[in-house]
């Protein structure tokens, strides 16, 4: 089965946004248009200040695009409410961030069952399920460990099992493999590859992180606000 | 989300302690002066509560608290007996006296002279099974258990003391409501009092009136009043003219409400200023909670959970401290100086004033909640 066989889960035409007013502004988003499928995973790449990161925010419904139209799973994120996007984003986007974001105060299994806890389950049963999905990355072991007790390997494989443990349709990650050795970024991706792709599932990265490009399904370059190229890449 | 604020509350541990300790601090200070303030402004009206059974107090005009009395003339007291609806009307002598002890120092007194033939408007707690006829006893007087022990020697029933160069036996001890000017109260006779005190024109400082069941307090005043040209006062009355003289013409509740204010200003300083660092230091993980789907609700809901939490703690350490400070205060104040009271009310207000100082502390981490865009996650 093809890539582009698959349903389209993100669809971006004509996304701008800027930043700054008058003279000072900036359009990070000059008109992207991008449609991401299920089932592959897409690695955004460009220079520093393209706006990947920028897209990133607006396809997730972390951040309002000005013109243009993203459909994520067929829904329009501007005709949302603030509250609403919000659910929705809980219901359907996984979040892993470059700096891993694990809450200091809570243990790995506590942080794990954060997506579980908005989305209003009970404590011990999405500490469970938290629980279960943790072993399957290999952290059986450390559940009860706070994040300054654990590597940043383990610390980013903990970021991953939070961004998937709600079974979100669309997962997105912020440069996952900067903070982290060669080795140890490639073995989390690996895992990511592993864990996070399925037939009903799009995966986004941004990453500059060359060495793990043959990761992706497919690429899109990024310069000046726009995608200027996507490749195919076939790692599926 | 309970679960993640009070972990991301308690896992800070400085913040969370700085947090409470200014709430407590806030609420020691707060209590502390209310009480102390409550106390200071009861003894404004001891004298009501001093002299029981009454229903009326009449006085001369005119009259703006109960310790500054112009005497009446004899004739006053015969016009409000004629008056439709009193039982009976009786005299109280008041005057502040010299009083010599058995080791010869001189302590300031308050005299309180009850009408010869019912001594009504005795003291409101007699010690030891006495009555107020232990008065008749020839010389007798009764003087408060307290003042007794700290300001009149430890002297004891069966004693003497001289009142004006006049010889006057200690019949009894009574317990009596502190003065605002704190002078032992020596109750006697109405002519006793008279015949020790200095003398004036005009003696009679109160005329005590019961009226006859059923009348109605009010009106009956304005009767007095009407009839007699004289000012006529329910007993709650009085103490709440003399309260209120107090409030108006000293400066003591202006004192008592700076200090209070500025323990609000400490609570909101420090438990605010925290309580912003902790919500600003934790706006990165606030941020990645409502990327992951937290609505702004629940996030404010989590702030105030936070603020809620530290504002319980530090106003039960700092009603705990207040207590023990009474409580000290007690131990090493003696009977008739202590003013302070420690009453649920006071708890009550205090509590009240901390969960407005616990919101205005958490305005400012609210707002920036509420702002937060989420996309701060990925910068």
């Amino acid at each position: 089965m093809s890539l582009q066989q698959g349903n389209v889960a993100v669809q971006c035409r004509g996304v701008k946004k800027s930043f700054g007013q008058g003279n000072a502004v900036n359009y990070a988003l000059a008109g992207v248009t991008l449609d991401v499928f299920t089932g592959e995973l897409l690695m955004l790449v460009g220079p520093s200040g393209c706006g990947k990161t920028t897209l990133l925010s607006v396809i997730a419904g972390i951040l309002n695009h000005d013109d243009g139209e993203i459909h994520l799973f067929g829904q329009d994120l501007l005709a949302l409410g603030n509250n609403a996007k919000a659910r929705f984003r809980g219901r359907n986007v996984g979040f892993a961030f470059q700096q891993f974001n694990l809450l200091p105060q809570l243990t790995a299994v506590e942080n794990a069952a954060i997506p579980l806890l908005v989305l209003g389950w009970p404590r011990r049963r999405a500490l469970d399920r938290a629980g279960d999905f943790l072993d399957k990355m290999g952290l059986g072991t450390r559940l009860t460990s706070y994040p300054r007790e654990l590597s940043g390997g383990q610390q980013q494989r903990i970021a991953f099992a939070r961004a998937l443990v709600h079974e979100p349709k669309l997962v997105v990650c912020d440069e996952p493999t900067s903070a982290l050795d060669g080795k140890t970024g490639e073995q989390v991706i690996s895992l990511l590859k592993t864990i996070a792709v399925r037939p009903d599932r799009a995966v986004i990265v941004v990453t500059h992180d060359s060495r793990i490009f043959h990761f992706s399904d497919r690429i899109a370059h990024m310069e000046d606000g726009k995608i200027i190229d996507t490749v195919v890449t076939g790692a599926a | 989300m309970n679960f993640i604020a009070l972990r991301m509350l308690v896992g800070d541990r400085v913040k969370y302690i700085g947090i409470i300790i200014g709430i407590a601090l806030a609420t020691f200070l707060i209590s502390q002066q209310l009480n102390i303030f409550v106390g200071l402004m009861r003894s404004t009206y001891g004298i009501v509560t001093n002299i029981s059974t009454p229903d009326i107090w009449v006085t001369n005009r005119p009259m703006e608290d109960v310790d500054d009395l112009r005497p009446m003339s004899e004739d006053d007291l015969y016009r409000v007996k004629a008056i439709p609806g009193v039982l009976w009307a009786t005299r109280l002598f008041r005057q502040d006296v010299q009083v010599r002890l058995s080791d010869g120092k001189f302590q300031t007194c308050l005299l309180l002279g009850l009408g010869d033939q019912a001594l009504a408007g005795g003291p409101p707690k007699l010690l030891g099974g006495i009555t107020i006829n232990a008065l008749r006893i020839s010389h007798g007087v009764l003087v408060d258990a307290a003042y007794a022990q700290d300001k009149l020697g430890n002297i004891k029933p069966g004693q003497t003391i001289q009142i004006n160069g006049n010889r006057a036996l200690v019949t009894g001890l009574c317990r009596t409501a502190l003065s605002f000017q704190g002078l032992p109260i020596i109750y006697t006779t109405y002519s006793r009092a008279a015949n020790w005190a200095p003398a004036q024109r005009h003696q009679l400082a109160v005329i005590l009136v019961k009226a006859r069941p059923k009348q109605n307090f009010t009106a009956l005043c304005q009767r007095i009043e009407h009839r007699t040209g004289l000012e006529a006062y329910t007993k709650a009355g009085i103490a709440s003219k003399t309260f209120w003289y107090y409030m108006k013409s000293t400066g003591i509740p202006i004192n008592f409400c700076i200090t209070i204010s500025l323990g609000a200003l400490v609570g909101i300083a420090i438990a605010g200023q925290t309580l912003y660092q902790f919500t600003h230091d934790n706006l990165r993980y606030l941020g990645a909670l409502k990327a992951m789907g937290a609505t702004d609700f629940t996030l404010v809901r989590m702030v105030l959970l936070q603020a809620i939490v530290t504002g319980v703690l530090g106003f039960g350490i700092g009603i705990g401290i207040s207590g023990a400070a009474n409580m000290l205060i007690l131990h090493f104040t003696p009977p008739s100086e202590r003013l302070a009271v420690f009453l649920w009310q006071i708890m009550a207000v205090t509590g009240i004033g901390m969960i407005f100082i616990v919101i205005f502390a958490s305005l400012f981490s609210l707002v920036s909640v509420v702002k937060l865009e989420p996309a701060v996650v990925f910068k």
